[in-house]
């Protein structure tokens, strides 16, 4: 499969022609890399954005005790490394090759030129990686919302306890009481 | 209430990075207003979310409400939005909005602005540019929230931020 072929895929750049597809195609790197190459690494500043033309590859996150938590597996067609392109900030997650993988990689200067051209293929790939963006933003709202109704439930919960432990002294001790009469 | 181009461009310059009035006035055109009274739902957790809300003036609130328990996300202030995930992809609305006062609102659909996106292509690549900065700042706070929860062994209140109120629709 070819860069063309993969953003020829995106339903963002069905309308483009095949010279500002080129454009694109110009302005980014293919290259095969070996299982285990690590393109982003976490809490690092980043300056480029990869599409994944072949291959699969994982984001991964590390946790306190060291050990790295699977956020995303990717395959063909899914953009990584967006974060640090838009806002410049440095990496949320490690993005590692699983397997050989194809990928193309667009350094932020070359997306600012092509943006800067006002080319039609730079407000599409600009709408592509906002899509992609809003992806995962709805995945992470997802997670998050899970865990804020959890939490309710067991807040709710620990509040339940709550009530029961401040009525139990005298609750529990006129039963005590009771208990010990009738024993 | 009619908004001129030039209040438009007041009370949303983050839309407008360019500072044109004219932006403001093509922007506008797509634009239909919609009143809502205080206590009004304008979306139902679950909906299917097809547009861009700005508030003009008035107030709204995000929540959830699962099992009789409402959770309170965030406010959303004159000047503000929500459903900007809807406005570039619709999809299923992840909480429920409301209002909290009478209200005011500019609503853009999906379909306004893919036309706006191929008369307007520097308008509405300077709006989404504003967008996609909010989303990844959301991203950002949201992952990192998601993984301190990951990472924690015992239950931690993470008390929900003001900034919900953005990027969960």
């Amino acid at each position: 499969m070819s860069l063309l072929h993969t953003l020829g895929n995106a339903p963002e750049f069905k309308n483009l022609s095949a010279n500002e597809l080129e454009g694109v195609e110009a302005a980014m790197t293919v290259r095969v890399y070996r299982d285990g190459h690590v393109f982003i690494r976490e809490g690092e500043p980043g300056d480029s954005l990869f599409l994944i033309i072949e291959g699969e590859v994982i984001a991964t996150r590390k946790a306190k005790d060291g050990s790295a938590t699977l956020l995303a597996r990717m395959a063909s067609g899914d953009l990584f490394g967006l974060l640090a392109l838009i806002d410049e900030g440095p990496r949320s997650a490690s993005c590692t090759a699983l397997g050989e993988v194809v990928v193309a990689s667009l350094p932020r200067r070359r997306f600012e030129q092509l943006y800067n051209s006002q080319a039609p293929a730079a407000y599409t790939f600009q709408y592509m990686i906002a899509r992609q963006l809003v992806r995962d933003v709805r995945a992470t709202n997802e997670a998050l919302i899970r865990q804020m109704l959890d939490y309710t439930e067991s807040e709710v919960h620990a509040a339940l306890q709550n009530v029961s432990v401040e009525f139990r002294p005298s609750r529990g001790g006129e039963e005590i009481g009771d208990d010990e009469s009738t024993q | 209430m009619s908004l001129s181009p030039a209040q438009l461009l007041r009370r949303f310059p983050r839309l407008f990075p360019s500072g044109q009035e004219e932006d403001a006035e093509t922007l506008l055109r797509l634009l239909n207003p919609l009143r809502l009274p205080a206590g009004e739902v304008l979306i139902e957790r679950g909906d299917l979310s097809t547009s861009l809300y700005l508030l003009a003036s008035g107030e709204l609130e995000t929540d959830l409400t699962e099992a009789g328990q409402r959770l309170i996300l965030g406010q959303v202030k004159p000047g503000s939005w929500v459903g900007e995930l809807a406005l570039i992809s619709p999809g299923t609305a992840a909480a429920r909005i409301r209002t909290v006062k009478d209200s005011a609102l500019l609503v853009l659909s999906h379909d306004a602005f893919s036309a706006l996106r191929l008369e307007h292509p520097r308008v509405a690549s300077g709006m989404l540019h504003t967008l996609m900065l909010t989303l990844v700042e959301r991203l950002r706070s949201s992952n990192a929230r998601v993984i301190r929860r990951l990472d924690s062994t015992t239950l931690q209140l993470t008390r929900p931020e003001a900034d919900d109120a953005q990027g969960i629709l």
